[in-house]
């Protein structure tokens, strides 16, 4: 199960909802760190499974997701029953609200004393996340509460600058985003012109890098609306009113949040709209960290491999953009070329 | 007439390896490599560019766990070790390959482990801070600092967890270079809102993010990520410009993918035969990388299927790399100038160990980069942040966005299913770390040694580079243990605080293996 359904946001209402779901449905348990029978490996000092403290701690991973984890020692979850009816307390059961305190929306989830968790969100609001007893008759009766956590936005801000000096009209702040490159994205509309090719058994367009395999099978998971509207950008058009309102729920209510600031064109919208997709592919593909040698996954830059040196993976580049090579190899003599910690001439 | 700055920032960091208990250990390596490819060849370089009279103006940063390092007698001693292999190694190379396609690569490989032991011994005398600090004081690198053991700050439950990461590494700053640091690399540019008011209490002034923190910045940025924007707390930030960048990053269209550059992944430790190669082998006899490399990237082809490396083309490479590198720049900074009403500053950062290390002839394209700034135009000068800051003082007030310039653009790379559970163990120490300096705020003697130590613990099992070597999926083990080894300690030195009793022999022993930051003063977390 994706994680991106664990979290149901139900704008406009406060119901709760409870969450039938497996403790820990996104996390795979921390890797094995034990010795393997044959070879021995070592795996370092042992640390304890659990502290004996009432906690609850938050923590944002990217503007989709909270990991929360928790600990409550039974006598404290014990010390509330009492101040209840003993018929009442039997119905207790330890319980997770996450509350978008934005929105004013709620989720809970069944737990144990003790755990981690993930949960989707949404962009660009504020979370808190309680840990107690659900009652039948009470509701719920929290023991320990987390800090405040909030999302980033993933995408431009709707505030405007007040002073004049520093404000910047929506067109050019478009044309900004067109000069550092998060206007659009190369990769992404390749990735849907390749999609939509192949959907419709058309040949394949002729591209500067060929679109991975697996992004465009990521792709072609995402609702058809999604694809529709991807594939229009991709075409050089803008977001238009009626694709929105046949985009999923979740999307359609950022898009919609974002409108209705008043500071957003379609165009910037239409932007907004590239900068949220990586996460949508990121949904279908969950699992892992986008960087299989195999297939590197490209997405726009600021979601590319760029952030540290062992990512660096080796490139097949076509190269002939640049200046081709003058000399033939083969009939070089050796020659010491010139080394950088070569000796300084002399002035 | 000029048209724009060019900031060029190269950010030096490895974790603090050290393993004294080991006669040698596979992981100090990364040290020594760095070392020989990276930090020397870019030090010579600059040093050399200034001595003929080029003007070098770059931002460098060199964590503290690297300084730490590079003075660390131990480590130095390990190095020399090292390089006398390799040396030894090459001059073998260049009589075994005479007369072979692969003579030129022999001779220059000797060549360039020979100057760097020359360099390493006669020039800096063992003392590469010391010869990078002479390079500040000269004027040709504005040093910045980083936190102390490169934690990632955002992920820290505790503000005085985050801190003391700054606290620390500022202090180490001024133990190896003599003055105040004014700038910062935020471990893995992780930046959240609130950051910025610590850097401001440690009288920093400015700092770095990638692109999205200020593209999605509140308010919008009038000027882009080609002018810093001034946090509420008054530093500056910087974002890089993904689009100059990732001609050297990009896997897709970057430099160090030219056919004719060295290929990193075929490295005569196993195409050596096994009789010659193993005697510089560790002492497990198992074949690894040992940094000669005979061949090139050549294209889309299997390793066996490499062809030789011609250091002399791959030099002509970097020329015309470094060129259209510039000409991006001019491009760019025509395109800006009317549209933000400023000179642009472009802002290039990069890991450091990319130029030697990853891309052997990176250090290279930066001498002819910097040659050609100086020499060949008018239109770009290399510049940092302050130099902006001095031109144009005014500058938009802005929340950055939270962000990082890992994969993705935010935590993912630092937590996610496979790194989740370190979390609850560092927050603990962080709780108990200030819990004991609260209890013993004024510690003499032993007491203060058990809370120093008890401080550096918490500080390596802060390390951002466990999370991200789990979640990259190399040496997994190394750093798992680290992690666990490091937080075991921290709660064995707990028990001793929490007992009021001071166990001598196991102190002793764990202030011997992690003896980074002996200047480390626990106060740092009240």
């Amino acid at each position: 199960m994706s994680i991106f359904t664990s979290w149901i946001t139900s704008p406009g209402g406060r119901k709760p909802i409870e969450l039938e779901l497996p403790v820990d449905p996104a996390a795979p348990s921390a890797p094995a760190h034990d010795s393997d029978e044959v070879t021995f490996v070592d795996s370092g000092m042992e640390i304890p499974e659990s502290y004996g403290v009432d906690i609850v701690r938050a923590l944002v991973q990217d503007p989709f997701h909270l990991m929360v984890y928790w600990e409550i020692r039974p006598e404290s979850y014990s010390a509330i029953e009492g101040l209840f009816p003993r018929g009442e307390v039997s119905t207790f059961r330890p319980f997770m609200r996450l509350t978008d305190l934005d929105a004013g929306d709620e989720a809970y989830v069944a737990i144990p004393l003790s755990g981690k968790y993930w949960f989707s969100v949404n962009p660009s609001s504020s979370f808190r996340i309680d840990v107690g007893a659900l009652s039948s008759s009470s509701g719920f009766v929290p023991v320990v509460r987390s800090n405040v956590v909030r999302t980033p936005a993933g995408t431009v801000s709707t505030a405007v600058d007040e002073d004049p000096k520093f404000r910047v009209d929506t067109p050019r702040f478009v044309k900004l985003l067109a000069v550092t490159g998060f206007a659009t994205d190369r990769v992404l509309t390749d990735v849907a012109k390749a999609e939509a090719a192949l959907a419709a058994g058309l040949p394949m367009p002729e591209f500067v890098t060929q679109p991975s395999p697996s992004l465009i099978d990521a792709f072609s998971q995402l609702p058809v609306a999604v694809r529709t509207a991807a594939v229009r950008i991709a075409e050089g058009e803008s977001l238009a009113a009626n694709e929105i309102e046949e985009l999923p729920a979740s999307l359609r209510f950022m898009l919609e949040r974002l409108l209705a600031s008043g500071e957003f064109d379609s165009e910037l919208l239409t932007a907004a709209f590239m900068h949220l997709l990586p996460q949508l592919l990121r949904n279908v593909l969950d699992g892992g960290i986008l960087d299989d040698p195999a297939h590197p996954f490209h997405l726009p830059p600021r979601f590319a491999t760029l952030g540290s040196s062992e990512h660096v993976q080796r490139p097949h580049v076509d190269w002939s953009w640049m200046p081709s090579m003058a000399e033939s190899l083969s009939r070089r003599q050796p020659v010491i070329a010139p080394d950088v910690l070569d000796p300084v001439p002399a002035a | 007439m000029e048209l724009g700055l060019l900031s060029i920032v190269l950010h030096a960091h490895l974790p603090f390896v050290r393993h004294p208990e080991h006669a040698e250990f596979l992981e100090e390596d990364w040290l020594y490599e760095a070392i020989s490819e990276t930090y020397i060849p870019l030090l010579y370089t600059f040093q050399s560019l200034m001595e003929s009279g080029v003007r070098v103006r770059l931002t460098m940063g060199l964590t503290p766990p690297l300084c730490e390092m590079l003075c660390d007698p131990l480590l130095q001693a390990r190095y020399r070790k090292h390089i006398e292999k390799l040396v030894e190694l090459t001059e073998r190379e260049v009589v075994r390959t005479r007369g072979t396609e692969f003579h030129e690569a022999a001779l220059y490989h000797h060549h360039h482990f020979a100057s760097s032991y020359r360099l390493y011994d006669e020039t800096y005398h063992g003392d590469l801070v010391a010869g990078f600090r002479a390079l500040q004081d000269a004027g040709a690198l504005e040093i910045i600092t980083s936190g102390a053991t490169h934690g990632f700050l955002p992920l820290m439950s505790r503000v005085e967890a985050r801190r003391a990461q700054i606290e620390v590494g500022k202090a180490n700053y001024i133990k190896h270079f003599k003055r105040d640091p004014r700038g910062i690399w935020l471990p893995e540019c992780a930046f959240a809102p609130g950051v910025d008011t610590l850097l401001a209490d440690a009288g920093i002034r400015f700092f770095f993010v990638d692109a999205h923190a200020i593209m999605f910045g509140s308010p919008r940025p009038r000027r882009a990520i080609y002018a810093p924007v001034i946090t509420e707390s008054g530093v500056a930030a910087l974002a890089r410009d993904v689009t100059t960048g990732e001609r050297v990053w990009s896997s897709e269209v970057g430099y160090p993918g030219d056919p004719f550059y060295r290929e990193f992944y075929r490295d005569l430790g196993y195409d050596l035969d096994y009789e010659s190669i193993a005697p510089y082998l560790h002492e497990d006899g198992v074949r690894r990388n040992v940094g000669v490399k005979y061949h090139r990237v050549t294209g889309k082809v299997a390793l066996h299927e490499k062809e030789p490396y011609l250091p002399s083309i791959a030099s002509e490479r970097a020329a015309v790399h470094a060129g259209d590198f510039l000409s991006n720049c001019q491009r760019l900074s025509a395109e800006l100038v009317g549209t933000i009403e400023r000179k642009p500053i472009i802002v290039s950062p990069y890991d450091a160990e990319l130029y030697g290390h990853w891309w052997f002839e990176g250090p290279l394209f930066l001498k002819y980069l910097i040659e050609k700034i100086h020499y060949d135009q008018d239109t770009i000068r290399l510049a940092t942040p302050l130099d902006y800051v001095d031109e144009y003082p005014e500058n938009q007030t802005q929340t950055p966005s939270a962000s990082t310039w890992g994969a993705e653009g935010y935590n993912r790379v630092w937590i996610n299913a496979e790194t989740d559970w370190m979390y609850y163990h560092q927050h603990r120490a962080e709780d108990r770390m200030i819990e004991s300096a609260r209890r013993y705020p004024s510690a003499e003697g032993d007491q203060r040694r058990l809370l120093n130590q008890l401080a550096r613990e918490l500080l390596l099992a802060q390390s951002s580079d466990w999370a991200f070597i789990i979640t990259t999926g190399t040496m997994v083990q190394y750093a798992i243990k680290r992690f666990r080894d490091h937080i075991g300690r921290f709660n064995e030195l707990y028990k001793m605080v929490a007992a009021n009793r001071i166990d001598y022999a196991k102190l002793d022993d764990i202030e011997s293996r992690d003896n980074i930051f002996p200047e480390v003063d626990y106060r740092a977390y009240l």
